[in-house]
């Protein structure tokens, strides 16, 4: 959307009225009542043939004038001057998240309802003056992600991702310590590229692999085992330490994308980073942000 | 100084996950502030943190402190309040 409250450039893709996204190996069916829908230009690649098989559907309801759910929220996702969204009924199985425009003046957009028992969802969305809609705008989106993620074995991180030589590997850390940089020094050593920002972790009969999920720009989807996860800052010299236990689980979730508005939503994030540092080898790693560090990774790590 | 009662009346307010002799302690929050501290408690943190549970005084886990780890009342007294003071600081960042 643009600071208009309408569909801007960036939704391109008109969507049948049932539409189906594969994203990180989940169905995502969506009912839209109509074909008047449309998806961000980052959900394009995403789009596959209609089916009745589905890890969530979200029905999709277009209202002429979103209202806020009754009461307070327990949780709020805001900064200065802008709102994100926030979270109704938090002790509930089924919660209510009302997301907000981005763009000033922050206007209510989605009201969502989230049922973490029972993958049928509804998304209640701002219709325009067009007569289109966009049910999955941009925060909702990867919100759908997160909750989607408390169903399953899964998590998502901010991380880079990338597969070299039959190994992926992961970096995170935070923001401005080199993720997209050490991302794109594999990628010119010919690695196989996830994402440079943001991964979905999943874990599948005890293995675990890191996927891609949309972005605002158009990408095709990606996947690859997770052989390794780096905890990456800018270093004088390139150094790595493994990490064990308590230091591994806080050191990987840290960068976990969290919302703790729950206890629910803290024990599964622990459970899901215990099992993984498990089996995952984790690091400590300091980089130059140079072709060094590639070196180093292959002859020293994992 | 933060007292033991406060601290347990905190502790609702965490998720604990004991890893072999370390605990990592996240907090609940209502908005995104502080959203990716995480606390780890070494061995002697673990310790107390089990150790505050609505019935014991400062006085019995500091004793149950100088017991387990061989310590005097004194240092366990003093390592209890830094305990203390420190959870206090994080949990109400």
């Amino acid at each position: 959307m643009n600071d208009t409250g309408e569909i801007g450039d960036t939704t391109t893709a008109v969507t049948p009225a049932i539409c189906c996204l594969h994203i990180a190996g989940f169905r995502i069916r969506i009912v839209n009542p109509d074909e008047n829908s449309r998806l961000e230009t980052g959900y394009l690649h995403y789009i596959v043939p209609k089916s009745d098989l589905y890890d969530l559907e979200l029905t999709v309801i277009p209202v002429q004038k979103l209202k806020l759910p009754p009461g307070i929220p327990a949780f709020e996702a805001s900064s200065p001057g802008k709102k994100y969204f926030s979270i109704y009924n938090a002790d509930n199985d089924r919660i209510l998240l009302a997301v907000y425009n981005p763009n000033p003046p922050y206007q209510l957009q989605q009201v969502a309802e989230i049922c973490l028992h029972d993958p049928h969802w509804t998304i209640h969305t701002q219709l325009f003056q067009s007569g289109l809609y966009s049910a999955l705008a941009y925060p909702l989106g990867p919100l759908i992600f997160y909750h989607l993620c408390l169903l399953h074995p899964a998590i998502m991180i901010h991380a880079s991702g990338v597969g070299f030589q039959g190994k992926g590997r992961l970096f995170t850390g935070f923001s401005g310590t080199g993720k997209s940089t050490m991302a794109e020094l594999w990628i010119k050593n010919q690695a196989f590229p996830v994402n440079d920002d943001r991964i979905l972790i999943r874990s599948n009969n005890g293995r675990f692999e890191m996927h891609n999920t949309p972005m605002f720009y158009a990408q095709h989807p990606a996947s690859y085992p997770l052989d390794a996860v780096y905890l990456i800052r800018h270093n004088a010299f390139n150094r790595i330490v493994p990490l064990k236990g308590a230091e591994a689980v806080s050191g990987m979730l840290a960068f976990c994308i969290q919302h703790h508005y729950s206890r629910r939503n803290i024990e599964s994030h622990l459970e899901f980073i215990s099992g993984l540092v498990e089996k995952v080898p984790v690091f400590s790693c300091g980089f130059v942000p140079d072709n060094s560090i590639v070196r180093y990774i292959v002859e020293n790590g994992v | 100084m933060v007292s033991v009662q406060q601290i347990y009346e905190c502790k609702q307010h965490l998720i604990a996950r004991r890893m072999g002799n370390e605990v990592i302690l996240v907090p609940v929050r209502s908005s995104v502030s502080g959203m990716s501290r995480i606390f780890t408690l070494n061995e002697v943190g673990a310790f107390i943190f089990d150790e505050i549970n609505g019935l014991n005084s400062a006085s019995d886990i500091a004793r149950h402190i100088s017991e387990a780890f061989d310590v005097d009342m004194n240092t366990a007294m003093t390592d209890l309040q830094d305990f203390l003071n420190k959870l206090f600081a994080f949990i109400h960042e």
